[in-house]
């Protein structure tokens, strides 16, 4: 049996294997390719990394996807089908395993917002998984799947350790803490009262990174016209640390947009104060815990706007906080397993 | 970068200080090691992969396209050698610090546990 973790958010996908402690990330873009799409792509002997074919379907996944004209994009609980959401956990167990595994227990998380198509998403990821691809011929059963709410993953991997127990001087013990998780498209919160978790807070808002940097690159290219006038899309890692430095790097050039990413980070710190004002306020919570990707990009500016409230970080390494969800995951799965449920 | 060197009676025990900070070439390796300790090879598989390489000598075992081989391997080590593995593959990947605990589920995580399983419940009844 091998534990799969994997939260296919729609910015980007995330994966985790926790016996090996391996994680990795891919764009989330997925475009389907035609017979003469693939032997083209192929026809130098060899498949490119990216490229494989799913069931006999052939596609495209992630930065290999650009290429591509993508005409399909779901967003949210959309995506839970077998010929969306399949493909995506196929490429991302390629990647993860680079072999045959006969029995994966997929740990697959979700936005609080799309419980109710939970049962979806684990029907979407059941089953065998024929993947042709870099690695050669692989295949995958998934025969079982757990789901849980990404906020709930990044609290678990704050106050747990790998065992599922609680980690010694849990700094959240005793804390009635609101857990706020900026994702590519939705911020989920969670408000969890000394561990236990209040099931009428989650929610999901539609808010998130993708439309920030939708909008920084709206403003950048505007701002700079002749500068970007040939470029086609922008690489998401050179806009996000161009959001978090001011400055985008264009080659040889330094491109001051320190106001460009001010303006964009500061609208969705306002619909993020938003929702955390919903949720009953910062004041009335003990602590508030970041957790998601997004979070690594805003939390200045969220602590400028609350300079009263002690914003905890679910990773303390910022490189790794958008794996902090998936860590979690593992880390509730073993704890439900320590207790003879899972 | 420097290197250290040290015996002990069993083994010989050689530490890198790597630093990126100064040193292009050391970042460079740094970005390196960390994307192959990510795809589930050990420090010491990189560094001798890359010796053996260098003096010509066939890497069988430690090839970088034999994933399927690697793989295996590695959960053969585990088996044998499981603290000193899994410490040394926790060290690359930031996940929190492994804690000792005597096995006891706390009430913190009992009350994690009884809302969680509540709120599957609730999905279910969705």
């Amino acid at each position: 049996m091998a534990d799969f973790v994997f939260d296919f958010g729609n910015a980007r996908g995330k994966y985790f294997r926790p016996k090996f402690n391996l994680y990795d990330d891919f764009r989330h873009a997925i475009a389907f390719l035609n017979d003469g799409e693939w032997r083209n792509a192929t026809a130098r002997g060899g498949i490119p990394k990216g490229l494989l074919k799913v069931n006999g379907q052939p596609v495209a996944v992630g930065d290999a996807a650009r290429r591509y004209v993508i005409t399909d994009r779901p967003t949210g609980a959309a995506r839970y089908k077998k010929e969306y959401y399949g493909i995506g956990l196929a490429y991302a167990l390629s990647e993860a395993f680079k072999k045959d595994v006969a029995n994966v227990t997929l740990i697959a998380s979700h936005a609080p917002g799309d419980i109710a198509y939970a049962e979806h998403l684990r029907q979407a990821a059941l089953g065998i998984w024929d993947v042709e691809c870099q690695y050669g011929m692989l295949t995958f059963k998934v025969s079982d799947v757990m789901t849980f709410d990404e906020p709930i993953g990044g609290y678990s991997h704050y106050t747990l350790t790998e065992t599922g127990a609680e980690r010694k001087k849990n700094p959240l013990k005793g804390q009635t803490t609101l857990v706020v998780d900026v994702g590519g498209w939705t911020v989920d919160i969670a408000a969890i009262d000394d561990g236990e978790i209040d099931p009428l807070s989650l929610r999901s808002t539609r808010a998130g990174i993708i439309r920030l940097t939708d909008d920084f690159e709206s403003y950048l290219r505007s701002t700079n016209r002749s500068l970007f006038q040939d470029t086609g899309d922008l690489d998401i890692k050179r806009v996000e640390r161009a959001l978090l430095s001011g400055i985008y790097k264009f080659g040889n050039k330094e491109i001051d947009c320190a106001n460009e990413a001010t303006s964009v980070i500061n609208a969705l710190v306002n619909d993020i104060v938003g929702v955390i004002n919903k949720a009953g306020g910062a004041a009335n919570y003990d602590s508030v815990l970041l957790t998601g990707g997004g979070a690594v990009i805003i939390r200045n500016a969220l602590v400028e706007a609350y300079q009263r409230i002690d914003f905890l970080y679910a990773e303390e390494n910022t490189d790794l906080m958008k794996y902090a969800n998936v860590f979690g995951g593992a880390k509730i799965t073993s704890l439900m397993r320590a207790i003879g449920v899972w | 970068m420097v290197i250290n060197m040290r015996k002990t009676s069993k083994a010989i025990v050689r530490s890198v200080r790597i630093n990126p900070d100064t040193s292009k070439e050391d970042a460079n390796m740094l970005a390196i090691i960390e994307q192959l300790e990510r795809d589930g090879f050990t420090f010491k598989q990189i560094v001798q992969d890359a010796i053996l390489r260098s003096a010509g000598h066939t890497p069988e075992l430690y090839s970088r396209n034999s994933g399927v081989f690697i793989l295996d391997s590695i959960e053969g080590m585990l088996s044998k050698f499981a603290n000193e593995v899994i410490s040394t593959v926790r060290g690359s990947g930031g996940v929190s610090k492994p804690e000792i605990d005597d096995g006891e589920i706390s009430p913190f995580a009992q009350r994690m546990a009884k809302s969680f399983m509540q709120r599957q419940k609730n999905k279910e009844d969705e």
